[in-house]
C-alpha cells in the first residue's frame, strides 16, 4: 500500500506539473489584458502609458521567463499577488474558501443524504408512480444546467414571489452574531437549491442502480428466507453492500461539485473560489486564476487517490501491492 | 425542494426594505481592485468620489465646480501666468476646513506629495499624460499650506481644470513613511483596501466579493451628508442586478452595462425605480480601413454612409427618440459641436450613384464588381456576445445588399476584438465599437496621421481608420496648446467638417449612459461623463420623507 501510496505521489506531481504549464500557457496566449481594455475606455490614457502599464505589469517578458518565475516563486510557497485586489493571493483565497465549502458542503451533504434516500426508497419500491417521479425529477436535475437553473430560482423565489436574495451572501449592515448566521442562511437557499439538486439527482441514480443490484443477490434472498424481516435485510444486508461503490464515488465527485460551483457562485454573485475564478479569468488576474485552477486540479487528482483508497478500506477483496 | 424553499423563506429573514431610510445601496457590476490611487477600474472611481472630495469635479451641466479648491485659475485673474518659453505657472488656492477621516486637515502639502507619488516611474500611474506636462509643484509658504504653485512646462489647454491632472490629494502623513521606505512597496501598501479620505463619507468595512460600506463624515466642509451610510453591492451578472433593482434590494446602480431594454424593464416592473437617461461623450461608430483599395477611394465611404439607415439604428438601441445620430465625433451638448457638418442620409439611390462613380458595376448576382472584375465583398467586426452591435450588423448587412455590397459578419470577443483586431488594425474593412471622450478630450491620438498604429511605431496610437488629412493634422498640433477656448472651439467645428467630408469612420450614434435610481432618492444629478460618476455629488443626496 506504501508502494502504491508513494507512485501515486509520484504521478500526481507530474500530472499537476503538466497541467500548470498547459494552464499557464493558454492564460498567457488568452488574447487582450487589462492594460489594453483600460486604454479603451479611458481616453486619457495614451499609447506610452499602455507600454509603461504593461512592462510594470510584467506583460511583457517571454512566456518561458513568466513560467519560470512564477514556479519558483510557487515552491517557495508565494502565489503572487493579486493585480485586481491589490491582495496576496495566498490571503484572497483564504477568504474565499471558506464561503465556497460552506456552500458546496451544504449542498453535497443535503444531495448525498436525499439523494441516497430516494435511491433507496426508488430501488425498494421499483416501478412504482413514486419511483417513476423520481426518475423524471432526476433526469430534470442532470438535465438542467446550473446557470439556467440559477436563474430560473432567482426569477421564481427572488422576482414574482420575493422569498430569498437574489444574490450575494450577506445583507450589509445586518448584526453580527445569530441575525448574521440567519442571514447567511437565507442567502444560502438558492445556491444550494440548485447545487444539491444536479447532486441529488445523480445520487439518487447511482443509489437505486447499486439498491436494484444488491436487492438482487443471493444472500438477500437467504436472508428473507431465514424469515428477518425486511427492516432488517435492507439495513444490514442490501443498504451496506449497496452503499460500498458508492463511498468511492463521493470522492470521485467532490471535483464536479467545486466546478459546479463556478457557475452557480458567478449567478448568485457568492463569493467564492468560482466566482473568483471567474473574475480573474476575465480581468486577466494571471496570480489568481493560476492559483484557483491549480488548486481545483489539485483537489481533482486529491480525490482520485481517495477513491482508489477508499476502495481498498471499504473493500477486502481490492489489495495493492 | 420546494418544500425545503417554502420552509426556509418562512424561517428566514423577510425580503430586505430598500435599504432603509438612513442607508442608500449602490449595485455596479465590478468591483474595484483598491480605493484610492492606481486602479485600473471604474467601480473604483464610484466609490473614491463617495470616499474623497475632489478638486473640481464636472456638475451634471458639464462645467467643473470649484470643491475642494476657492476657484479654477484663469489667465484673466492672473492666476495662470504664461511664461517665456511656452512655461505656465498657475497657482491654486485651497478651500480651508477639509480634513482627513482622522481629523488631520487637508493641506497644500498633501497635494505635494501626491504630484511626487504619481510623477515617480516606479508607481503604476494610470495616464501620465498630463503630469509629464508639469515641472513641479511647489508650496510657496509650509507654514500657511493652502496655497500651491503648479509649474508648466509646456502650453496646456486645461491647466485651470485640475491642478496636474489629478483629482484628489493622498494622504501625505500616512503614507509618507512608507513611500520613502520603497515606492516600489506603496502600491501593496494596506490604505489602498482600508482608506482614510477626506470626502463625505469615511470607510467601513470592505467584504471582498460582496460590498464596501461607508459611513457619513459629519465634518464635511460642503454639508453633512443627509444619509448615514452608503453600501456598494458587487453583482457582476448583469442580469443578476437587474434582478436586484427589480427587486428593491438595490436603491441605485451604476456601471451597469444595462442597456435601454433592460432598463426599461426595470423601470417597468418596479414603478419605485426611475431610469436617468444622460447624453454622454460615447460615440458608437464604424472605423472603415483606409488601407484597403476600395475604402482608400472616399467615394465609397461616403456611399456605404448613405446605404445605412442610422436614424433607424439609434432608434433600435434606444427606441423613443433619445439617441441622437451622429454626423461626427462630438455630441450636440459639446461647445465644440458643429451642426452644419456634412449629412449622409439614409438615400440608396444616392450610395448606388457613388459607387457607380468609383468604377463599381452590377454583377450577375446582384453584387458589385470593381473594375477589376473582383467581387464586392467585405467583412464587418465588432465585439461577440453584444447582442444590439449583432443586430445593427445585420441590418447593415441587409441595406448594403440594397446597393451591391455583400457584407460579411466576423465577430470576436471582446478582448481579442478590443485588443489586437481594432488596436494593430486587423479588421479588413469594417470594425464597429465605441470610444469614450471627456469634455476636455484633445483625442490627438485618434485622429493625428502619426498616431496610425504600425509595426514600426510598435502599435502605438489610436488613428485605427489610418486616417491622413494635411488639414486636420495642422489642426490637432494647434489644439494641443491653444490656450483660447474660443479659438479651441472655432477649430474642433472646422476639425468635424473635414472629418464628417472625409468619413474615416461612420458615426452611427452618442450612445447614452444609464443608472436607476430609487423616485425617493432625491438630489441624483448623473454627468454621463467619463471618471465622473453617480456619486459625484453624494453628500447633497437625501431620502424624500
Amino acid at each position: 500500500m506504501q508502494r502504491f501510496l508513494l507512485q501515486r505521489a509520484i504521478q500526481s506531481a507530474v500530472v499537476l506539473l503538466g497541467l500548470s504549464v498547459l494552464l499557464f500557457t493558454l492564460l498567457v496566449y488568452t488574447p487582450g489584458d487589462p492594460v489594453e481594455l483600460l486604454a479603451q475606455a479611458n481616453p486619457e490614457v495614451q499609447p506610452e502609458d499602455v507600454q509603461r502599464l504593461r512592462q510594470y505589469y510584467g506583460l511583457d517578458d517571454p512566456l518561458i521567463i513568466r513560467y519560470l518565475k512564477w514556479l519558483r516563486a510557487v515552491a517557495h510557497g508565494d502565489l503572487g499577488y493579486s493585480r485586481t485586489y491589490s491582495l496576496p493571493v495566498r490571503t484572497l483565497i483564504g477568504q474565499r474558501l471558506g464561503n465556497t465549502l460552506l456552500l458546496v458542503g451544504t449542498a453535497f451533504l443535503i444531495a448525498l443524504v436525499v439523494g441516497s434516500a430516494i435511491g433507496i426508497y426508488s430501488a425498494l419500491h421499483q416501478y412504482s408512480p413514486a419511483d417513476y417521479g423520481f426518475t423524471v425529477f432526476s433526469f430534470l436535475g442532470l438535465a438542467m444546467p446550473n446557470f439556467w437553473q440559477g436563474i430560473v430560482l432567482i426569477l421564481i423565489f427572488a422576482v414574482w414571489i420575493p422569498l430569498f436574495p437574489a444574490g450575494g451572501m450577506t445583507t450589509p449592515g445586518v448584526a453580527p452574531g445569530w441575525p448574521m448566521a440567519w442571514d447567511r442562511l437565507w442567502h444560502l437557499v438558492l445556491p444550494v437549491a440548485v447545487l444539491a439538486t444536479s447532486g441529488m439527482a445523480s445520487w439518487t441514480r447511482y443509489v437505486r442502480s447499486s439498491m436494484l443490484e444488491v436487492i438482487r443477490q443471493d444472500y438477500v434472498r437467504t436472508a428473507r428466507a431465514k424469515g428477518l424481516p425486511e427492516r432488517r435485510i435492507v439495513r444490514r444486508h442490501a443498504l451496506r453492500n449497496a452503499l460500498l461503490p458508492v463511498i468511492t464515488l463521493v470522492a470521485l465527485s467532490i471535483p464536479g461539485v467545486l466546478n459546479g460551483a463556478v457557475l452557480t457562485e458567478t449567478v448568485f454573485s457568492w463569493p467564492g473560489m468560482g466566482l473568483l475564478l471567474f473574475q480573474a479569468v476575465l480581468g486577466h488576474d494571471f496570480n489568481v486564476a493560476m492559483a484557483v485552477l491549480l488548486f481545483l486540479a489539485l483537489v481533482t487528482v486529491g480525490a482520485n487517490l481517495l477513491a482508489d483508497v477508499a476502495y481498498a478500506v471499504v473493500d477486502p477483496r481490492i489489495r495493492y501491492g | 425542494m420546494l418544500a425545503v424553499l417554502g420552509a426556509a423563506a418562512l424561517a428566514g429573514p423577510a425580503t430586505a426594505a430598500p435599504g432603509g431610510r438612513d442607508t442608500v445601496v449602490i449595485g455596479m457590476a465590478q468591483e474595484p481592485d483598491r480605493l484610492g490611487a492606481f486602479s485600473i477600474m471604474v467601480a473604483a472611481s464610484v466609490v473614491e468620489h463617495a470616499l474623497f472630495a475632489q478638486a473640481a469635479p464636472f456638475t451634471d451641466r458639464w462645467v467643473r465646480m470649484p470643491v475642494m479648491v476657492e476657484k479654477l485659475p484663469s489667465l484673466k485673474d492672473g492666476d495662470w501666468v504664461l511664461l517665456p518659453n511656452n512655461k505656465m505657472k498657475v497657482t491654486w488656492r485651497l478651500r480651508r476646513g477639509f480634513s482627513w477621516h482622522d481629523g488631520r486637515p487637508v493641506t497644500a502639502l498633501d497635494w505635494r506629495f501626491t504630484y511626487g507619488v504619481f510623477r515617480n516611474p516606479q508607481t503604476p500611474q494610470v495616464s501620465r499624460f498630463i503630469l509629464n506636462k508639469v515641472d513641479n509643484v511647489l508650496v510657496p509658504n509650509p507654514a500657511d499650506p493652502y496655497t500651491m504653485i503648479v509649474q508648466w512646462n509646456e502650453l496646456y489647454p486645461f491647466a485651470g481644470s485640475l491642478p496636474f491632472g489629478g483629482s484628489f490629494p493622498l494622504p501625505r502623513h500616512l503614507l509618507e513613511g512608507a513611500y520613502l521606505k520603497d515606492p516600489d512597496r506603496l502600491p501593496a501598501h494596506s490604505y489602498w483596501r482600508a482608506p482614510v479620505g477626506h470626502g463625505p463619507y469615511r470607510f467601513v468595512e470592505w467584504v471582498p466579493g460582496s460590498h464596501i460600506t461607508l459611513e457619513a463624515y459629519d465634518r464635511f466642509p460642503l454639508g453633512a451628508p443627509k444619509i448615514k451610510r452608503v453600501t456598494f453591492r458587487f453583482i457582476l451578472d448583469t442580469t443578476v442586478l437587474q434582478v436586484n433593482q427589480i427587486t428593491g434590494a438595490l436603491d441605485a446602480t451604476e456601471n451597469t452595462g444595462f442597456d435601454c431594454q433592460a432598463a426599461e424593464q426595470i423601470e417597468r416592473r418596479n414603478p419605485q425605480i426611475a431610469v436617468q437617461f444622460r447624453e454622454a461623450m460615447r460615440w458608437e461608430r464604424i472605423d472603415f480601413n483606409l488601407d484597403n483599395e476600395w475604402l482608400r477611394d472616399r467615394r465609397v465611404r461616403q456611399a456605404i454612409a448613405h446605404a445605412i439607415d442610422r436614424a433607424m439604428i439609434a432608434e433600435l438601441s434606444c427606441p423613443g427618440g433619445r439617441q441622437p445620430v451622429a454626423h461626427a465625433w462630438l455630441p450636440p451638448r459639446h461647445p465644440g459641436y458643429n451642426p452644419n457638418v456634412k449629412k449622409y442620409e439614409y438615400d440608396p439611390a444616392r450610395a448606388k450613384a457613388l459607387l457607380a462613380e468609383a468604377g463599381f458595376t452590377p454583377g450577375p448576382d446582384g453584387i458589385l464588381r470593381d473594375r477589376n472584375g473582383k467581387r464586392a465583398e467585405m467583412t464587418i467586426m465588432t465585439t461577440a456576445g453584444n447582442a444590439l452591435r449583432e443586430q445593427i450588423e445585420l441590418i447593415i448587412k441587409d441595406q448594403l445588399k440594397d446597393v451591391g455590397i455583400d457584407l460579411r459578419i466576423d465577430n470576436r470577443p471582446p478582448s481579442v476584438f478590443l485588443g489586437p483586431i481594432v488596436s494593430r488594425r486587423q479588421f479588413p474593412h469594417m470594425a464597429l465599437y465605441l470610444s469614450n471622450f471627456s469634455p476636455e478630450s484633445m483625442p490627438f491620438v485618434r485622429f493625428h496621421s502619426s498616431q496610425i498604429p504600425s509595426a514600426e511605431n510598435n502599435w502605438s496610437g489610436d488613428n485605427r481608420a489610418g486616417w491622413r488629412n494635411g488639414e486636420n493634422d495642422r489642426i490637432w498640433e494647434q489644439l494641443a496648446s491653444e490656450l483660447d477656448e474660443r479659438t479651441r472651439i472655432r477649430l474642433l467645428r472646422r476639425q468635424q467638417e473635414i472629418f464628417a467630408e472625409d468619413l474615416p469612420s461612420l458615426p452611427l450614434y452618442f450612445a447614452l449612459r444609464l443608472t436607476t435610481t430609487h423616485k425617493a432618492l432625491r438630489g441624483i444629478r448623473p454627468t454621463g461623463l467619463v471618471d465622473s460618476y453617480l456619486t459625484w455629488n453624494i453628500w447633497e443626496w437625501r431620502w424624500e420623507q
